[in-house]
Parts: C-alpha cells; structure tokens; sequence
C-alpha cells in the first residue's frame, strides 16, 4: 500500500526551506522541545485535510513576516505516485497532480491522515463544535460526497437564518428552505448513522484495549430527532418526516430567538465509562484514554473502509501517561497503518513495537534523516 | 505607464470589464479592431449604443424583446398550456436548443438568495401568479438550478402554485448527462440519479 514519500516545505511554521524524504512503516520524528516535531506532523496533516490539527487561523501556519506558505507532497502508491501542492496565503492554491483543482472536495482524502494529539481531550471534555469538527472532517474524507451535502446543508442553515431575522419573516420562504435543510439533512444524518454504527464496535475493542477487559466504552450519540419507539428501523422518509415535524415543534423558538434550532448542526456525542459520561465524571487521565480510544477506533474504520488511499497516523505527545503494557498496546495497534509518524523527545524511551523504518533528527526547522532508528532490525 | 495612447488605452480598459475578458484579451481585441473596415466598425457601435434603447424585456414574461412582447410570446404556434420557470433570459435558449419544449416560459429574474437580500419581493413572481391565472395553463415547469437556492425556489414556488390553482407542478428531473460512461459520473450527481431513478417496464 501507499505512503507518504517525501515533504516539501517553505516558510511553514518555522521551515523555511526543507526537502525530506520518509520511509513506509514507522517513521521517528526526534528531537527536543520547540524544534519542529509537531509542525512537520502538522504539515502532513494539513496536506491531507487543508486544517490544522493545532489551530483553526492557517495565517499561523505562515512564517513569522512572510506572506504565504507552500506545501508540496508526494504519495508513493504501488505503480503510480501522486503529487499534491498546496500555496496558502492571503489566496490559496491548490494542484493535484499537476493539475489545478478548484474546490477543497475534490483535493482532500488523498491520504488518510488521523492525528493522535493532546488537544484530543477536547473530543470528550470539550464543547460539542469540537466533536462536531471531528465529526464533519473524519466523514467529508470517509464518504466522498459528504462534505458538498455539508456545503448545501451550511448555506441552507445560514439563508434560513437570514429569512429568520428580517423585520417580518416570509414563512412561505422559511418553510421552502426547511425542505432544502431536511432533504441535505436527511443524507448527511444517514452517513452519520452509517459511521457510528461501525465507530461503536471498534470503540468498544479500542476501549478494553485500554481500559482492560469489559471497560464498556460506549457512545451516546444525540441525534436531532429521536423517537421514543426507537430510530433503527426508519426508512430515510421517516427521518425526513421527523424533520419536517421537528421544524413544526420548533417554530415557535425560531421564530422568536430569529434562528434554527433544530437539525445536524446540532448534533453531539459523548463517551461513557461504564455507563457514566465521561465529560462529568471522568478524571483527567480517563478523558486522555478514552480520546485516545476514539481516535484509535477512527483508525480502524479508516483501515477497514478499504479505501486506495494509504492510512497514516500522527502521534504527538499522547503516550506519556500510558503504563507499559498500555503503551505495548497501543503501538501494536498503531503498526497496522500504512505509516507513521511517532514525535519523540529522545529515542531512548521508545519501546521495542516501534520497529523504526526511519528516524528523522529535528533541529531548529531541519530534518536529518538517520538511516534505520533504535533497535530496530529491518 | 500606458503602453498606448489614450484612446485604445480607454477601449482596452472598456472590454476587459467584459466577462471572461482579461487585459491580455481586451488588447487584442482592441488591436483587431483597428484593422477593421470603418463601415464595420460603425456598425458594431451603432449596435452598441442602441442596445439599451432597442432590447428590453417582454412585457408578459421577461424574456429578451424588442417588442413589447418577445418572439416566443407572440408566436401562435406555442402551447399556452404550457409554462417554463427560469431564473434568468439567459437560459431560455438552452431550453429552446433541446428542442423540447414547445410551451411559453416566465422569467423570474433570479432566485430566493436570503443571503443577498434577494427575496419573494424582489423577483416576479407575483407576475407569474397574475399569467397563471389568464392564461389556460394545465402545467408549469420548474426549471430553477438544482442548487441550494434553487431547490428553495422551485420548493417555494411548487407549494405557492398548488395552493392557488388547480394545474400540474413539475420539476425538471436530474441525474447522470446523457450519452455518457457511468464509469466518470461524480458522486453527487450519482446520488440524484439514484434517489430519482424509475421503474422500467
């Protein structure tokens, strides 16, 4: 399967000019604090999503006093390679192939990058837009047409809105765009539905991982339209059904806070712990497992959905509080991606799973690369 | 720092304000120009600048006239049982090109765009309502884009319709280009196909 071959960067976050190459299998970013571990996972990141895993404002990405950053990336597959380009600035430009591209759909997913950082607490302890932001970009790179119904579905949201708050509603125009948000909303919550199904299984095997046997990791998902007969047997009429109600329910609030309450850009998830919510009862330790389950489970479906496109995990500073035999499981899961990236501050403390393919050695925005890393034996 | 004198410079600036024309194109424009034979050229300005004063839009369904009424509204042959919603003029000659469609058409002169302050008000619909009514229509045809704003107009403008008269309120179908390979159909486009597929007899 593919990898990632080689980086090009200029003027991101503090490369200002670098060239490096990767091996498939484990790579090891190593160096210490501040040197460019994470901005050169952040960069492969961004190649296959156009976000940050770190910030939402991409002018941080940019060098300090420069205007703009390229980025140039090339996926190495069995017969074929793949070029992906990227210059973002005050305008972004994107070339795939050696062709433009125009829209952000049609450039991502070309590799599947899923980032294990520390800002993944936020998944289970932080608001509902960060799980929302997991949510929308995991599937837009899953299910190909997920991000254009989420396009429609937000312009639908924001005009529904607009109609809401002028001096007298035309509720003839607001109920025209209800059908529009019902009939994108209705697919988006099918893929949605689709995804969790598969996401709780491997959640559930992910969690005893870590937490040991029968830790029951579950997920409580909170969809905008419930049932009290339940929702598993409901043809895509029925969800469309209960929208429209939903919209009827929610009128009176619409009309008078001038916005939509009701729908996908409201749904939320949480994690529980033997059935108790994560985010209230869990200690900080337990919330960094339980991300670390959901990102791990993540992976798998990636893995799993069978895609051409090559699976690469980032790992970022998230193994620091694992005891030994939770870190020995933790890598083994970690070695069924097509490669990785694992930063480390020294490569002393890297167990023996971590068979390296390549170590890299950072040192104040250059890479190194050294020829195969630890103890490793390729 | 002209490159030119101040006449073609002018003219230069004139044409790249034309859509799809950049400055590189409005120079060569202009530069052909010069070539041309006078009586030419004096014709194409005379077209210019009588184009405002000659074309307007029909006064019964907004395409572009030169009349009072458009070539399409006062053609007998038309079926006035038929009505085609556009959103603008510009579109009536590709549905005419299919050479399908033989009924009368009305122009709404854009579509519901909350977000651009574009509302029922500002489009003629009201218009629509009053031909409708007059006219012996059995079917209107909505042919908005099937965009986000289009689908909320064609939604708006089925349920208006089929509260106020008794006709038949049809959607143009969508799905996969015609004469095509399946294989290079992209995902959304499929997605319709699918959700409008028929049954086969």
């Amino acid at each position: 399967m593919g990898y990632i071959e080689d980086i090009a960067l200029v003027d991101f976050r503090n490369y200002r000019d670098l060239h490096t190459s990767f091996a498939p299998g484990v790579n090891i970013v190593v160096g210490p604090n501040g040197q460019g571990k994470t901005s050169l996972l952040e960069a492969i990141y961004f190649a296959s999503v156009l976000r940050s895993f770190r910030c939402r404002r991409l002018r941080n990405l940019v060098h300090w006093g420069q205007r703009r950053f390229l980025l140039r990336a090339r996926i190495r597959e069995v017969t074929t390679t793949r070029s992906l380009e990227v210059e973002s600035g005050d305008t972004r430009r994107l070339i795939l192939n050696g062709s433009r591209v125009a829209k952000a759909s049609d450039f991502i997913g070309q590799v599947f990058c899923i980032a294990f950082v520390p800002e993944d607490i936020g998944l289970v302890k932080g608001s509902a837009s960060n799980r929302r932001r997991y949510l929308d970009s995991t599937l837009s790179r899953l299910y190909p047409p997920y991000l254009l119904l989420l396009q429609d579905y937000q312009k639908a949201l924001r005009s529904r809105n607009a109609l809401l708050r002028r001096d007298a509603p035309d509720r003839a125009a607001v109920a025209a765009y209800d059908a529009v948000l019902t009939a994108a909303g209705v697919k988006l919550l099918a893929l949605r539905r689709r995804f969790f199904h598969t996401l709780t299984d491997r959640l559930a095997v992910a969690g005893d991982l870590l937490f040991g046997d029968n830790a029951a990791v579950t997920l409580n998902v909170e969809y905008a339209f419930t049932s009290e007969t339940g929702t598993d047997s409901w043809s895509s009429a029925d969800w469309a059904a209960a929208y429209l109600s939903g919209f009827r329910d929610s009128a009176d609030r619409d009309y008078r806070y001038r916005m939509t309450h009701v729908g996908p850009h409201r749904d939320d998830f949480q994690l529980l712990l033997r059935d108790r919510l994560l985010q209230l009862y869990g200690s900080e330790g337990q919330c960094r497992l339980a991300a670390l389950a959901l990102k791990m489970a993540t992976g798998e479906v990636f893995l799993e959905a069978g895609k051409k496109q090559p699976v690469v995990f980032l790992v970022d500073d998230v193994t620091g509080e694992l005891d030994p035999e939770r870190r020995r499981v933790f890598f083994a899961s970690l070695t069924r991606a097509n490669q990785v990236f694992f930063a480390a501050t020294d490569l002393t403390a890297l167990p023996a799973e971590m068979a390296a393919a390549a170590t890299h050695f950072i040192d104040n925005g250059t890479v190194r690369r050294g020829a195969s890393g630890g103890e490793s034996n390729e | 720092m002209d490159r030119y004198p101040k006449t073609i410079e002018d003219l230069v600036h004139s044409l790249s304000a034309l859509p799809g024309i950049g400055r590189r194109t409005a120079e060569r424009l202009a530069i052909a120009l010069l070539d041309w034979d006078p009586a030419h050229l004096h014709h194409l300005g005379g077209l210019i600048a009588t184009l405002v004063d000659r074309v307007r839009p029909c006064d019964a369904c907004g395409n572009f006239a030169e009349t009072a009424l458009c070539r399409i509204c006062t053609n007998a042959n038309r079926d006035t049982n038929q009505l085609c919603i556009v959103e603008t003029a510009r579109q009536i000659p590709v549905i005419e090109n299919c050479g399908r469609f033989f009924g009368l058409y009305h122009v709404l002169g854009g579509r519901l765009s909350p977000l651009d302050s574009v509302d029922v008000a500002n489009l003629s619909i009201t218009s629509l309502y009053d031909r409708v009514a007059a006219l012996n229509i059995s079917e209107v045809i909505i042919s908005t884009s099937p965009d986000v704003e289009g689908e909320a107009t064609a939604t708006y403008l089925a349920s208006e319709l089929n509260e106020r008269f008794d006709i038949v309120v049809t959607r143009i179908a969508l799905g996969v280009p015609l004469g095509s390979d399946l294989t290079f159909a992209d995902a959304a486009t499929m997605g319709l196909a699918i959700d409008s597929r028929r049954k086969v007899h």
